[in-house]
Protein backbone atom coordinates (compact mmCIF):
# COMPACT_ATOMS: atom_id res chain seq x y z
CA UNK A 1 0.00 0.00 0.00
CA UNK A 2 1.43 3.33 -0.93
CA UNK A 3 2.29 5.90 1.69
CA UNK A 4 -0.25 8.27 0.17
CA UNK A 5 -3.06 5.76 0.53
CA UNK A 6 -2.23 5.20 4.20
CA UNK A 7 -1.95 8.92 4.83
CA UNK A 8 -5.24 9.55 3.06
CA UNK A 9 -7.00 6.86 5.03
CA UNK A 10 -5.70 8.39 8.23
CA UNK A 11 -6.70 11.91 7.19
CA UNK A 12 -10.19 10.88 6.20
CA UNK A 13 -11.16 8.87 9.26
CA UNK A 14 -8.84 9.26 12.22
CA UNK A 15 -10.69 12.10 13.94
CA UNK A 16 -14.08 10.40 13.84
CA UNK A 17 -12.69 7.00 14.76
CA UNK A 18 -11.00 8.55 17.76
CA UNK A 19 -14.15 10.40 18.83
CA UNK A 20 -16.23 7.27 18.40
CA UNK A 21 -13.85 5.19 20.49
CA UNK A 22 -13.44 7.87 23.12
CA UNK A 23 -17.19 8.10 23.62
CA UNK A 24 -17.60 4.34 23.54
CA UNK A 25 -14.91 3.70 26.12
CA UNK A 26 -14.94 6.94 28.07
CA UNK A 27 -11.15 6.81 28.14
CA UNK A 28 -8.83 8.94 26.08
CA UNK A 29 -5.79 6.72 26.54
CA UNK A 30 -7.70 3.68 25.41
CA UNK A 31 -9.15 5.58 22.48
CA UNK A 32 -5.61 6.58 21.47
CA UNK A 33 -4.39 2.99 21.56
CA UNK A 34 -7.41 1.54 19.83
CA UNK A 35 -7.39 4.21 17.14
CA UNK A 36 -3.81 3.38 16.31
CA UNK A 37 -4.66 -0.31 16.19
CA UNK A 38 -7.59 0.39 13.87
CA UNK A 39 -5.35 2.01 11.28
CA UNK A 40 -2.59 -0.53 11.58
CA UNK A 41 -5.16 -3.26 11.01
CA UNK A 42 -6.57 -1.40 8.04
CA UNK A 43 -3.18 -0.91 6.43
CA UNK A 44 -2.23 -4.52 7.07
CA UNK A 45 -5.49 -5.64 5.52
CA UNK A 46 -4.92 -3.52 2.45
CA UNK A 47 -1.31 -4.73 2.20
CA UNK A 48 -2.42 -8.32 2.30
CA UNK A 49 -4.81 -7.68 -0.56
CA UNK A 50 -8.15 -7.46 1.17
CA UNK A 51 -9.53 -6.43 -2.20
CA UNK A 52 -11.80 -3.60 -3.08
CA UNK A 53 -13.47 -2.12 -0.04
CA UNK A 54 -17.07 -1.37 -0.85
CA UNK A 55 -17.69 1.24 1.81
CA UNK A 56 -14.42 2.48 3.19
CA UNK A 57 -15.99 4.32 6.11
CA UNK A 58 -18.20 1.42 7.08
CA UNK A 59 -15.22 -0.89 6.79
CA UNK A 60 -12.97 1.18 9.03
CA UNK A 61 -15.69 1.60 11.64
CA UNK A 62 -16.23 -2.17 11.54
CA UNK A 63 -12.56 -2.62 12.38
CA UNK A 64 -12.95 -0.17 15.25
CA UNK A 65 -15.97 -2.00 16.55
CA UNK A 66 -14.25 -5.39 16.33
CA UNK A 67 -11.22 -4.12 18.17
CA UNK A 68 -13.46 -2.63 20.82
CA UNK A 69 -15.23 -5.96 21.23
CA UNK A 70 -11.88 -7.74 21.43
CA UNK A 71 -10.77 -5.30 24.06
CA UNK A 72 -13.86 -5.92 26.16
CA UNK A 73 -13.32 -9.64 25.78
CA UNK A 74 -9.71 -9.33 26.88
CA UNK A 75 -10.75 -7.29 29.85
CA UNK A 76 -13.18 -10.07 30.76
CA UNK A 77 -15.79 -7.65 31.84
CA UNK A 78 -18.73 -5.84 30.51
CA UNK A 79 -17.81 -2.41 29.32
CA UNK A 80 -18.47 0.21 31.90
CA UNK A 81 -20.80 3.02 31.07
CA UNK A 82 -18.74 5.61 29.34
CA UNK A 83 -18.38 8.65 31.55
CA UNK A 84 -17.95 11.96 29.85
CA UNK A 85 -14.30 12.62 29.21
CA UNK A 86 -13.22 15.69 31.10
CA UNK A 87 -12.80 18.68 28.87
CA UNK A 88 -10.62 21.56 29.84
CA UNK A 89 -12.53 24.18 27.96
CA UNK A 90 -15.99 24.31 26.55
CA UNK A 91 -17.15 27.02 24.24
CA UNK A 92 -19.94 29.26 25.31
CA UNK A 93 -23.31 27.72 24.59
CA UNK A 94 -21.78 24.28 24.17
CA UNK A 95 -22.96 22.89 27.49
CA UNK A 96 -25.52 20.77 25.70
CA UNK A 97 -22.69 18.90 23.99
CA UNK A 98 -21.28 17.88 27.36
CA UNK A 99 -24.68 17.02 28.72
CA UNK A 100 -25.20 14.83 25.69
CA UNK A 101 -21.86 13.12 26.24
CA UNK A 102 -22.86 12.44 29.82
CA UNK A 103 -26.24 11.11 28.75
CA UNK A 104 -24.60 8.86 26.17
CA UNK A 105 -22.52 7.34 28.93
CA UNK A 106 -25.70 6.30 30.69
CA UNK A 107 -27.17 4.55 27.65
CA UNK A 108 -26.89 0.80 27.08
CA UNK A 109 -23.77 0.10 25.05
CA UNK A 110 -25.64 -1.19 22.01
CA UNK A 111 -27.77 1.96 21.84
CA UNK A 112 -24.78 4.20 22.31
CA UNK A 113 -22.93 2.35 19.61
CA UNK A 114 -25.67 2.65 17.00
CA UNK A 115 -26.20 6.32 17.82
CA UNK A 116 -22.49 7.13 17.52
CA UNK A 117 -22.05 5.11 14.35
CA UNK A 118 -24.81 7.22 12.85
CA UNK A 119 -24.00 10.62 14.28
CA UNK A 120 -20.21 10.50 14.46
CA UNK A 121 -19.56 7.91 11.80
CA UNK A 122 -22.18 9.13 9.38
CA UNK A 123 -22.93 5.56 8.33
CA UNK A 124 -26.16 4.58 6.64
CA UNK A 125 -28.59 2.17 8.29
CA UNK A 126 -27.34 -0.51 5.92
CA UNK A 127 -23.71 0.09 6.85
CA UNK A 128 -24.48 0.16 10.57
CA UNK A 129 -26.42 -3.08 10.19
CA UNK A 130 -23.47 -4.66 8.41
CA UNK A 131 -21.08 -3.41 11.08
CA UNK A 132 -23.19 -4.56 14.00
CA UNK A 133 -24.48 -7.76 12.42
CA UNK A 134 -28.15 -6.84 12.60
CA UNK A 135 -30.83 -5.68 10.22
CA UNK A 136 -31.38 -2.17 8.91
CA UNK A 137 -34.85 -2.24 10.45
CA UNK A 138 -33.36 -2.97 13.82
CA UNK A 139 -30.93 -0.07 13.38
CA UNK A 140 -33.83 2.20 12.47
CA UNK A 141 -35.81 1.20 15.54
CA UNK A 142 -32.85 1.41 17.88
CA UNK A 143 -31.83 4.85 16.64
CA UNK A 144 -35.32 6.18 17.01
CA UNK A 145 -35.63 4.82 20.54
CA UNK A 146 -32.21 6.16 21.49
CA UNK A 147 -33.09 9.61 20.24
CA UNK A 148 -36.28 9.61 22.24
CA UNK A 149 -34.35 8.48 25.31
CA UNK A 150 -31.76 11.21 24.87
CA UNK A 151 -34.46 13.75 24.26
CA UNK A 152 -36.06 12.79 27.56
CA UNK A 153 -32.75 12.80 29.42
CA UNK A 154 -31.72 16.20 28.14
CA UNK A 155 -35.18 17.75 28.05
CA UNK A 156 -34.68 19.09 24.57
CA UNK B 1 -51.29 6.17 12.59
CA UNK B 2 -49.49 6.16 15.91
CA UNK B 3 -47.26 8.87 17.20
CA UNK B 4 -44.41 6.36 17.29
CA UNK B 5 -44.68 5.82 13.54
CA UNK B 6 -44.62 9.55 12.94
CA UNK B 7 -41.57 10.02 15.16
CA UNK B 8 -39.77 7.05 13.63
CA UNK B 9 -40.44 8.51 10.19
CA UNK B 10 -38.96 11.84 11.21
CA UNK B 11 -35.94 10.06 12.64
CA UNK B 12 -35.35 8.14 9.42
CA UNK B 13 -35.91 11.21 7.25
CA UNK B 14 -33.34 13.10 9.30
CA UNK B 15 -30.88 10.28 8.58
CA UNK B 16 -31.45 10.55 4.85
CA UNK B 17 -33.15 7.18 4.66
CA UNK B 18 -36.07 6.48 2.35
CA UNK B 19 -39.39 7.23 4.04
CA UNK B 20 -43.05 7.37 3.13
CA UNK B 21 -43.45 10.99 2.15
CA UNK B 22 -47.14 11.13 2.95
CA UNK B 23 -46.41 9.96 6.50
CA UNK B 24 -43.62 12.49 6.82
CA UNK B 25 -45.89 15.26 5.56
CA UNK B 26 -48.48 14.34 8.16
CA UNK B 27 -45.85 14.13 10.89
CA UNK B 28 -44.52 17.57 10.11
CA UNK B 29 -47.98 19.02 9.90
CA UNK B 30 -48.40 18.31 13.59
CA UNK B 31 -46.83 20.53 16.21
CA UNK B 32 -45.53 17.52 18.09
CA UNK B 33 -43.86 16.25 14.91
CA UNK B 34 -42.08 19.54 14.41
CA UNK B 35 -40.97 19.58 18.04
CA UNK B 36 -39.57 16.07 17.68
CA UNK B 37 -37.73 17.10 14.52
CA UNK B 38 -36.29 20.13 16.31
CA UNK B 39 -35.11 17.92 19.18
CA UNK B 40 -33.46 15.43 16.86
CA UNK B 41 -31.72 18.20 14.96
CA UNK B 42 -30.50 19.63 18.25
CA UNK B 43 -29.13 16.23 19.26
CA UNK B 44 -27.28 16.00 15.98
CA UNK B 45 -25.81 19.44 16.41
CA UNK B 46 -24.81 18.64 19.98
CA UNK B 47 -23.04 15.49 18.83
CA UNK B 48 -21.18 17.44 16.19
CA UNK B 49 -20.21 19.99 18.82
CA UNK B 50 -18.81 17.33 21.13
CA UNK B 51 -15.53 18.90 22.21
CA UNK B 52 -13.65 15.65 22.51
CA UNK B 53 -10.73 15.61 20.10
CA UNK B 54 -7.65 13.51 19.69
CA UNK B 55 -4.47 14.94 21.13
CA UNK B 56 -2.55 16.33 18.18
CA UNK B 57 0.75 14.91 19.38
CA UNK B 58 -0.74 11.46 19.74
CA UNK B 59 -2.37 11.77 16.33
CA UNK B 60 0.94 12.79 14.78
CA UNK B 61 2.68 9.86 16.44
CA UNK B 62 0.03 7.46 15.22
CA UNK B 63 0.31 8.85 11.71
CA UNK B 64 4.09 8.53 11.81
CA UNK B 65 3.82 4.93 13.00
CA UNK B 66 1.43 4.18 10.20
CA UNK B 67 3.65 5.70 7.55
CA UNK B 68 6.79 4.11 8.96
CA UNK B 69 5.10 0.79 8.68
CA UNK B 70 4.23 1.31 5.03
CA UNK B 71 7.56 2.93 4.22
CA UNK B 72 10.10 1.16 6.42
CA UNK B 73 12.17 -1.86 5.57
CA UNK B 74 9.77 -4.00 7.55
CA UNK B 75 6.80 -3.12 5.40
CA UNK B 76 5.30 -6.39 4.16
CA UNK B 77 5.94 -5.57 0.53
CA UNK B 78 9.56 -4.71 1.24
CA UNK B 79 10.00 -7.87 3.27
CA UNK B 80 8.65 -9.89 0.34
CA UNK B 81 11.11 -8.23 -2.04
CA UNK B 82 13.97 -8.77 0.40
CA UNK B 83 13.02 -12.44 0.80
CA UNK B 84 12.93 -12.87 -2.99
CA UNK B 85 16.36 -11.29 -3.40
CA UNK B 86 17.78 -13.47 -0.64
CA UNK B 87 16.30 -16.60 -2.22
CA UNK B 88 17.76 -15.68 -5.61
CA UNK B 89 21.15 -15.02 -4.03
CA UNK B 90 21.15 -18.42 -2.36
CA UNK B 91 20.13 -20.14 -5.59
CA UNK B 92 22.83 -18.31 -7.54
CA UNK B 93 25.44 -19.28 -4.93
CA UNK B 94 24.51 -22.95 -5.22
CA UNK B 95 24.65 -22.81 -9.00
CA UNK B 96 28.05 -21.09 -9.07
CA UNK B 97 29.40 -23.51 -6.46
CA UNK B 98 28.26 -26.49 -8.49
CA UNK B 99 29.83 -25.06 -11.63
CA UNK B 100 33.13 -24.45 -9.89
CA UNK B 101 33.21 -27.92 -8.37
CA UNK B 102 32.51 -29.55 -11.72
CA UNK B 103 35.33 -27.60 -13.36
CA UNK B 104 37.77 -28.52 -10.60
CA UNK B 105 37.10 -32.28 -10.60
CA UNK B 106 36.60 -33.14 -14.28
CA UNK B 107 39.66 -33.64 -16.67
CA UNK B 108 40.32 -31.13 -19.41
CA UNK B 109 38.48 -32.15 -22.56
CA UNK B 110 41.71 -31.66 -24.74
CA UNK B 111 44.74 -32.44 -22.56
CA UNK B 112 47.29 -32.40 -25.39
CA UNK B 113 46.49 -28.87 -26.23
CA UNK B 114 46.84 -27.85 -22.64
CA UNK B 115 50.26 -29.52 -22.33
CA UNK B 116 51.46 -28.03 -25.59
CA UNK B 117 50.37 -24.63 -24.46
CA UNK B 118 52.17 -25.06 -21.18
CA UNK B 119 55.48 -26.33 -22.64
CA UNK B 120 55.73 -24.25 -25.79
CA UNK B 121 59.26 -22.82 -26.03
CA UNK B 122 59.84 -19.19 -26.76
CA UNK B 123 60.98 -18.15 -30.25
CA UNK B 124 64.81 -18.57 -30.88
CA UNK B 125 66.85 -15.40 -31.12
CA UNK B 126 67.84 -14.07 -34.51
CA UNK B 127 71.55 -14.75 -35.58
CA UNK B 128 73.92 -11.84 -35.07
CA UNK B 129 77.15 -13.31 -36.76
CA UNK B 130 78.07 -16.15 -39.07
CA UNK B 131 80.90 -18.70 -38.36
CA UNK B 132 82.45 -20.66 -41.23
CA UNK B 133 84.73 -23.72 -40.84
CA UNK B 134 86.88 -25.00 -43.70
CA UNK B 135 87.70 -28.73 -43.92
CA UNK B 136 91.41 -29.42 -43.54
CA UNK B 137 91.97 -25.93 -42.10
CA UNK B 138 89.71 -25.69 -39.14
CA UNK B 139 89.43 -29.41 -38.58
CA UNK B 140 90.77 -32.67 -39.99
CA UNK B 141 89.17 -36.01 -40.33
CA UNK B 142 90.55 -38.79 -38.10
CA UNK B 143 92.46 -36.41 -35.75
Amino acid sequence: MADIAAADLFARHYRDIYRFLARMTGRRDLADDLSQEVFLHAVRALDSGVGAVRHERGWIFSIARHLLTDHHRREQRRPVAAPPVAESAVGAGQELALELADALGRLPEADREVFLLKEMGGLSYEQIAETCGCTAESVHARLYRTRLALRAMLSV
Amino acid sequence: MTEAVLEATISAALDGERVDLSVLRRALAQENGRTVLASFVLLRAATAADPIEADERVAARTRATLLRRTRGWFAPRHLAVAASVAAMAVAASFWLGAQWQRAATSPSPTPGVAVAEATRAPQPPSPTRMLQFQPGVDWRDGV
